[in-house]
């Protein structure tokens, strides 16, 4: 019984259970969840997972970063430009992820260093990388090898789907984090930044690294992109910069700080993409849709905050018990 | 005089980077301070300033308070507004004036039930607001905006005098009516400058934060409302999303102006100021020809600059 | 050798904290650090412990000059702080914050099992085992501090700097920590104790350094001066029966005027029942932590809806506004939380009650400021120009001048010095004397016991674990049994007589 009362109130286990509810609906509705059903799926919101992965990170520092929807839409631009200029495909998505990590180091060079605010760095950054993006590449266009597209579509070792291994790498990188002594750290900053550079702990390099890792892992999703649709546009990723904040707080990841993890952000970014998918597929005009998922966001984010704070949810049961009474 | 003094400090910054702009602009492409460019210069710069007295309550209601939605309500009700036709011309414009301050209103309501009584931080709490904003605005003209803007709407670009046409006289009055008896005289004024500055103290003391702060945000949504009207009224057209850049000069302008993103400190006129200086910036790139993308990136780096000489967290170690 | 400053000094803005300190402790030395609020002694660790940067001075350790540019630095010289606001992560478990600063690793990886062997064996010294694997944010006040003290010890130190934890600690603790001391003592470990619990300081330290105004006065062997002496030191000037006992209380009956029949204590979910009469004057006492701050506060309307009787008729307070509807007024020593409004000025933070919540015509703010005696320049000073006593002031003339019937404070002389401290306790008698009535929380006993005597009717009463455990009237108020009361089991530290702790509600 305990076990299930700890699982139970594990931070991530609503979004799970979510995810795994629509995606059951989902495959109600199609009639069916097929082996290519999923590698579609996958293949599609891979992009989603990543970048909330990224932005789980620097939530979970209380350094919410913003601006990684522009960085992916500049990673799609400069490896469609440089594969119309004939570099190869490799050198261009090797390019191409340097530049969302550095786009990252710009973002921990202003919020660790200079100590700027993270929301109104990443805010403004977000507008520069966006414009980057849409001086490189004005109008949507241009298109990549199909080699590439094929190589997404491929599998690890005849066995994992290359989505799949993209997320695994960023995967393993927060392992490896969470094993050492930065793991743990990177909790306790984000519960309180001075009581962390009391107990000694490096805040400077903490945050640097943290919105490092949110570029790569933006870099990441944009290769995932590319590679998924071969084409370029300037406006790709803007709006998955809201997403990914929404799935991080569906997944029980506290915008304080210092609460939730990981995986919270990978379940909710999986539910959101699930529903969107269904939202789409009940074919609906995309006027329809730009709605719906607001409202989705919008519905998805207040909810999961009133389950997270107890004292509203007291509130809210005493109105409830209220009305029931009058009624 | 003594007066006067401690009123300039926070403004000369925005007066000298005004003037030094203007020249620099008569410098880069002659023509520049002529009769016509100056007068829709203070056109676009009167609309801004509309939408940077909303941020600027919000951000002086303090916690971190922001608007990311003003750009999103503008351009809402910059489409809606020009819709309301009751009646001739003339009383439709009457009409489309409490009309979207109320669109903007309600909008800026929810913003604030949110971020008090959700307890969502501003930030994410507008930004998501403002998608659904766009949404909405979407679904309801369908994509397709085809939007008459009437004569008498147009008619705030008529010139009053010299460079000062209708529209930034109008907004040059409200400007000061709000600055002395809203945000000065006033109980809520003082309310607000109290609650952003401490808002557990203020709680202590009797006041409900929580009303002051939620007001602020529905004000700001109100005067937002507002600003789309008027930006539909000069531009003589609506698009969807047309004024979303306009959320991040509003934030901008309201740094340069001298209020501080940590709240319960500012005010309106310096938004004001902050706005001249951000259209004269975004004017002389225009006439420089830039494409849009690099616009954006200069509008991005002045943001980041103004930020890292503004508005650092002070250091761990005292 | 050992730990020696000289002319150190620390100033913010125009307010010095400390001025011209010097100090000299030998190894194996366990020194108390004794002076009033505002004297200093929390800075003057901030500084050793890295925290702050001094302004001039230097500091040396075993003849080598030491100044350390954070707390990482000190932490690798070996020089540790407790924190009296303690540096505990909430939401790490224990073995995790006992160990953060120096997490044990695997090669590069963290070692989790050589972390919580760590821990445990910290824990064991302290008899607490059993908080292992429990985050910190479950734990009660006297544990979190306990695991405080655990995080530093496990970091070895060769300096320690304790500040003020004390006053939240059971009886069993204090004598761990005591023998803990004993034992870094015979290391040869310096302790630096910063404590205004004289009975601990005499138990536990071998010598004094008196601070008063940010200076350090003196430097004396334990036992070679009385309290008296040590009290006259820290506050300038001679200290007579400061902790006399409570007048004798005249045969007046309490004229009770407002009755609350059920407070719930939040945290301890223990509930309470108060009257209060006209005239009187309530201490409120107690370890720090113990219900006493959630109790002045539900009153306030700050834990839900509280119902009450005043005057007579009913009523129902659930938040701040009603509260001062009602002729309500809440103080607190945190001053810079619950009080002044930085950036603004003293016109404005004088009025901020009676203009804006009660929509009175106030009196000038000059007549104001000066009917308070605060010093300043001219009401359109930013409040934080003045001293810190001065700002206090201006926080009780807000609320004074709205004539309140009931004044809760919570520790509202903390961090104010003693002139200040007196003006204040004259004020809040005198508001009492109108017919009003005053409850005070206060962790300073000696201060109870002063200003209980200013008035007829006074009681004190003593909270422990969220339920009232000792009301105290009259000759009964004093030091021992307000101590006594506040850890009402076992026998008490040094040989004090049993005080009586009748239960009158």
């Amino acid at each position: 019984m305990n076990k299930v009362k700890s699982i139970m109130s594990w931070n991530a286990f609503p979004s799970l259970l979510l995810f795994l509810v629509f995606l059951g609906i989902n495959g109600f509705i199609t009639g069916g969840l097929s082996l290519s059903f999923f590698k579609s799926f996958t293949a599609t919101n891979a992009a989603a997972v990543c970048v909330a992965i990224g932005v789980t990170a620097t939530i979970l520092v209380a350094g919410t970063d913003i601006s990684l929807g522009s960085i992916v839409s500049l990673v799609n631009v400069v490896i469609v430009t440089l594969c119309q200029k004939g570099y190869a495909v490799l050198a261009a998505v090797l390019i191409a992820l340097g530049c969302a990590l550095l786009c990252g180091m710009i973002n921990g060079f202003i919020i660790g260093i200079m100590r700027v605010n993270p929301l109104l760095t990443t805010f403004a950054t977000s507008t520069a990388f966006a414009g980057i993006a849409l001086w490189i590449l004005p109008y949507p266009g241009g298109s990549i090898d199909f080699s590439f597209g094929d190589w997404y579509g491929s599998s690890l070792f005849g066995m994992i789907p290359m989505p799949i291994v993209m997320i695994g790498i960023l995967l393993l990188i927060w392992g490896i984090v969470r094993n050492v002594p930065a793991g743990t750290h990177i909790y306790a900053l984000g519960r309180d930044i001075k009581k962390a550079y009391a107990s000694g702990i490096n805040v400077t390099g903490l945050r640097f690294f943290v919105h490092t890792f949110a570029g790569l892992a933006a870099g990441i999703a944009g290769i995932c992109i590319s590679a998924n649709t071969c084409a370029g546009s300037p406006t790709v990723g803007s709006s998955m910069s809201m997403n990914s904040i929404a799935a991080a707080v569906i997944g029980g990841v506290s915008l304080n700080g210092g609460t939730g993890g990981i995986s919270g952000g990978i379940f909710g970014a999986a539910f959101l993409s699930i529903l969107i998918s269904i939202v789409v597929s009940a074919n609906l005009s995309s006027v329809v849709q730009s709605l719906i998922q607001g409202l989705i966001l919008l519905v998805g984010v207040v909810f999961s905050i009133i389950a997270a704070d107890k004292e509203l949810k007291q509130k809210i049961k005493h109105l409830l018990k209220a009305r029931g009474g009058m009624i | 005089m003594e007066k006067i003094k401690r009123l300039n400090n926070p403004y000369v910054p925005a007066i000298i980077g005004s003037i030094a702009l203007m020249v620099l602009g008569q410098t880069l492409s002659s023509g520049f301070l002529s009769m016509n460019n100056i007068s829709s210069i203070l056109m676009i710069t009167a609309i801004l300033t509309m939408a940077s007295i909303g941020q600027a309550a919000v951000i002086i209601s303090g916690d971190s308070g922001l608007d990311m939605s003003i750009g999103a309500i503008m351009s809402m009700t910059a489409l809606f507004g020009p819709m309301i036709v009751i009646g001739s011309g003339g009383v439709s414009f009457a009409f489309m004036i409490p009309a979207t301050i109320l669109m903007g209103a309600i909008v800026g309501l929810l913003n604030g039930i949110g971020v008090q009584i959700l307890k969502i931080v501003p930030l994410v709490m507008t930004l998501i607001m403002s998608n659904v904003v766009n949404g909405f605005t979407i679904f309801i003209t369908k994509g397709q905006p085809s939007v008459t803007v009437s004569h008498e709407l147009q008619s705030i670009s008529q010139t009053l005098v010299g460079p000062l046409r209708i529209l930034p006289t109008a907004v040059i009055v409200i400007l000061i009516v709000l600055e002395v008896f809203f945000l000065r005289k006033s109980r809520y004024g003082r309310m607000l400058f109290l609650v952003g500055n401490n808002c557990n103290a203020a709680q202590l003391c009797g006041i409900s934060s929580k009303i002051v702060v939620i007001s602020a945000y529905a004000f700001a949504g109100a005067s937002a409302g507002l600003g789309g009207l008027m930006l539909v009224g000069y531009a003589g057209t609506a698009q969807m999303n047309m004024a979303s850049g306009y959320t991040m000069l509003s934030v901008a302008a309201v740094v340069i102006g001298g209020t501080k993103l940590t709240g319960g400190k500012g005010t309106f006129i310096g938004g004001a100021l902050g706005s001249l200086v951000l259209i004269l910036i975004t004017t002389i790139l225009q006439a420089l020809n830039m494409a849009a993308g690099l616009r954006s990136l200069i509008q991005g780096i002045i943001l980041i600059a103004i930020l890292m000489a503004n508005s650092r967290e002070p250091k761990l170690r005292q | 050798m050992g730990l020696v400053f000289r002319d150190l000094s620390k100033r913010y803005g125009a307010v010095v904290a400390v001025k011209q300190a010097q100090m000299e402790i030998e190894k194996g030395e366990v020194r108390a650090i004794l002076g009033g609020n505002g004297s200093g002694k929390s800075t003057l660790a901030k500084i050793i412990g890295g925290l702050i940067q001094k302004d001039t001075g230097e500091i040396l350790f075993n003849g080598e000059p030491i100044d350390f540019g954070s707390p990482k630095a000190a932490k690798r010289h070996r020089v540790i702080m407790t924190s009296q606001e303690l540096s505990l992560f909430s939401n790490l478990t224990v073995e995790e914050n006992i160990c953060i600063c120096d997490m044990p690793l695997k090669g590069k990886f963290l070692n989790r099992k050589e972390m919580k062997a760590k821990a445990y064996q910290a824990l064991r010294r302290m008899r607490l085992e059993n908080l292992m694997g429990k985050k910190v944010e479950e734990l009660a006040a006297n544990q979190q501090y306990m695991v405080e003290l655990a995080k530093a010890l496990v970091q070895e130190p060769e300096i320690l700097v304790i500040d003020e934890i004390t006053s939240a600690l059971y009886r069993e603790d204090v004598e761990t920590v005591d023998h803990i001391i004993r034992e870094l003592k015979d290391k040869g470990c310096i302790v630096l104790f910063i404590s205004h619990r004289m009975v601990e300081l005499y138990a536990m330290c071998d010598s004094v350094t008196i601070m008063r105004n940010g200076e350090t006065l003196g430097t004396y062997p334990m036992q070679e001066k009385s309290e008296d002496e040590l009290l006259s030191l820290m506050v300038g000037t001679k200290i007579e029966t400061y902790h006399g006992k409570g007048k004798q209380q005249k045969d007046t009956k309490r004229d009770i005027f407002i009755r609350i029949p059920r407070i719930v204590i939040r945290g301890y979910n223990t509930v309470e029942s108060l009257e209060v009469g006209r005239g009187e004057i309530i201490g409120i006492a107690g370890l720090q932590g113990h219900g006493q701050t959630e109790l002045i506060r539900a009153l306030y309307g700050a834990f839900g809806s509280v119902e009450m009787e005043i005057d007579g008729k009913k009523c129902r307070i659930h938040n701040a506004r009603q509260a001062v509807a009602n002729g309500f007024a809440f103080i607190s020593g945190d001053r810079e939380r619950d009080g002044t409004f930085q950036e603004r000025n003293l016109a404005e933070n004088i009025t901020a009650v009676q203009y804006l919540v009660k929509r009175k015509k106030t009196d000038s703010p000059q007549a104001l400021l000066d009917e308070y005696n605060v010093r300043y320049d001219n009401p359109g000073q930013p409040i934080t120009a003045l001293s810190g006593g001065n700002q206090q002031k201006v926080v009780v003339g807000r609320w004074l001048s709205t004539r309140p019937r009931l004044l809760l404070a919570d520790d509202p002389t903390k961090g104010i010095d003693v002139k200040a401290r007196t003006d204040l306790h004259h004020l809040f008698a005198e508001l009492a004397k109108a017919g009003n009535a005053v409850l005070m929380i206060s962790s300073d006993d000696d201060e109870l016991v002063s200003i209980t005597s200013m008035v007829e009717t006074s009681r004190v009463i003593v909270m422990y674990e969220g339920k009232v455990s000792a009301v105290l009237e009259g000759e009964a108020i004093s030091r021992e049994n307000i101590s006594a009361a506040s850890m009402p089991i076992a026998k008490p530290l040094s040989g004090q007589t049993g005080a009586q702790t009748g239960r009158t509600v």
